[in-house]
């Protein structure tokens, strides 16, 4: 395992277009949640800040782990994109059939894929962590508190949910043109018309849609706020429950067609 | 001991029989070549071989074992196109071989200095041309030094020096007591390097064994005289022929090659009575055999 993980890292450390992204990543999460300022003694807006007013300061804990992965999910289409390049890049260059000839068994292949999405997952997880925790302590006035930390782990399996899809794509679609122009137009489009189609016609079952059962787990807290008034929230456990089904039906899904196609 | 044995494998691509039963034995340190049009299923066999195309039904087996990851590490294998990392260099993309083969990186230097392709050992794989690509996918079949290589189309995009040096390569990797399983349509190329053969076509095995038995170059005898039939007649008690036939007012004696010769006819004819008007021989090319046999 470690050899596949040190083959997969000669494959990345040298090309360009990881970087980009990986620094694009960092550069996107500390820039959404150190541009806004909702901090209510330091408010650039004339007289008290009106979002401020309804949900306090977001970055005071323990809703700093709340607000800042809210803000960070939006940006792990980006690691998702990654990891679809670097698997579209495989059969660009057919590199999955000249690893296999040259000796790695099918499994280790797409399973050291695998193991790149948990560790991308957990690097993204850890850099949101560290942000909350540095956002927290500069931008909130409150002491620190781990209340609410959970919503770190629900940003994990959001990640993991983003970055196994971008494989998935990548695996079934091959060609890079495709699978990303497709990735992007599903985590940006379709699964907004496609969960809220489903919801219109059994209640509650779109909340539940690949990628946005995943992206439920972290609620708007003004939106959870105001608008939980009028709407009933998806039940966490059952958006836990369906991340975690897709997650492992993704990797099923990824492995069974690797194993089982001519390449 | 049979370095590699294919048996009875099929494949279908959809309505496309690609392999037909297909089975033969590579004998150990031989030069094998499997030799075929293109389209005749070369490259899907030996897709098969190394485990990145399923076949339909038939099975093929390493020194009496299947193939399997463990074995392909230890097999050096070209498979129709150089497959390499674009943006790395020659040197980064022989890295992730090693690692994968399980070889030490000072593998690397030797199997770049043997193709040539030292000095460039740090330009980018994409700044290559097609010879150069085909070099060091030819260099990465040699890292670790393999006992069994398997070759596809091996001097494809190569300039006449290169094939020459790719020819010379793979004579001293046969030399070193190394299988080399060839692929190619060029006959001239398994003419002068390959000990065995098979001869592919359309997906069938039309024939295989020792080179010189499949690609047999049987010769031809021209001979005439004022009277065709009883030199017809005459001939008919010679030692050593194949077969006979008349055309244009010749008699073409068919024979294998070394088994008759010219003087010895003369003698058995003119001493049976009948004095040849001409007497020629008329040796078919390699080429004009390899036609026949895919022509059938």
């Amino acid at each position: 395992m470690i050899n596949s993980l040190k083959i997969e890292w000669l494959k990345m450390r040298n090309y360009r277009t990881f970087w980009v992204l990986a620094v694009l990543f960092v550069l996107c999460i500390v820039g959404l949640n150190f541009s806004m300022n909702f901090n209510l003694n330091n408010s650039h807006t004339k007289g008290p800040n009106p979002i401020s007013m309804i949900i306090g300061n977001p970055f005071d804990f323990p809703d700093v782990w709340q607000t800042v992965t809210f803000w960070s999910g939006l940006v792990l289409f980006i690691p998702g994109l990654l990891m679809l390049i670097l698997i579209t890049n495989e059969y660009n260059f057919k590199t999955h059939r000249q690893n296999i000839i040259d000796g790695t068994s099918r499994f280790d292949f797409v399973f050291s894929k695998i193991i790149l999405v948990l560790l991308f997952s957990v690097i993204s997880t850890l850099i949101v962590a560290l942000t909350a925790l540095a956002a927290g302590f500069i931008k909130g006035n409150m002491p620190f508190s781990t209340d609410k930390i959970v919503y770190v782990f629900y940003f994990f399996l959001q990640a993991v949910t983003y970055i196994l899809s971008g494989a998935l794509f990548g695996f079934v679609l091959k060609r890079a043109g495709l699978a990303v122009s497709l990735y992007l137009i599903y985590i940006f489009l379709l699964k907004y018309i496609l969960s809220a189609f489903l919801n219109r016609i059994y209640s509650g079952v779109g909340d539940n849609f690949p990628v946005r059962s995943a992206d439920n787990l972290i609620p708007f807290q003004l939106w959870q706020k105001v608008g939980g008034q009028f709407f009933k929230e998806p039940n966490a456990s059952i958006l836990i429950s369906t991340t975690i089904v897709y997650i492992v039906l993704f990797y099923f899904i990824i492995v069974r067609k690797f194993q089982k196609e001519d390449l | 001991m049979t370095a590699l044995s294919i048996h009875n494998i099929s494949k279908k691509y959809g309505a496309i029989t690609a392999l037909n039963d297909v089975s033969f034995d590579v004998p150990e340190g031989s030069i094998f070549g499997i030799l075929g049009p293109n389209g005749s299923g070369k490259t899907t066999l030996l897709g098969i071989v190394t485990n990145v195309l399923f076949p339909d039904s038939g099975s093929c087996e390493m020194f009496g074992k299947p193939i399997e990851a463990m074995m392909r590490k230890k097999t050096g294998t070209l498979l129709e196109t150089p497959n390499f990392y674009h943006y790395l260099s020659a040197e980064k993309n022989l890295e992730i071989t090693a690692s994968i083969k399980g070889y030490d990186y000072s593998t690397i230097e030797p199997a770049l200095q043997r193709v040539d392709l030292y000095d460039r050992r740090k330009s980018k794989f994409s700044t290559f041309s097609l010879g150069m690509k085909q070099r060091l996918a030819i260099a990465a079949a040699m890292i670790g030094d393999p006992s069994v290589l398997i070759l596809d189309e091996p001097t494809n995009g190569l300039d006449p020096n290169g094939i020459a040096d790719i020819r010379n390569l793979i004579k001293n990797l046969a030399k070193e007591g190394k299988t080399i399983v060839m692929a190619s349509h060029l006959l001239d190329e398994v003419e002068k390097v390959c000990t065995d053969v098979a001869i592919l076509k359309k997906g069938n095995v039309l024939a295989a064994g020792n080179v010189n038995n499949v690609l047999r170059n049987e010769n031809t005898i021209e001979l005439a005289a004022e009277d065709l039939h009883q030199l017809k007649n005459v001939l008919q008690h010679f030692q050593g022929y194949t077969s006979i036939e008349e055309m244009g007012g010749l008699l073409l004696l068919h024979h294998e090659p070394g088994k008759i010769s010219l003087s010895e006819l003369n003698k058995y004819c003119f001493e049976n009575g009948v004095v040849l008007t001409h007497l020629n021989i008329h040796k078919k090319s390699l080429e004009t055999k390899f036609l026949e046999i895919t022509n059938q």
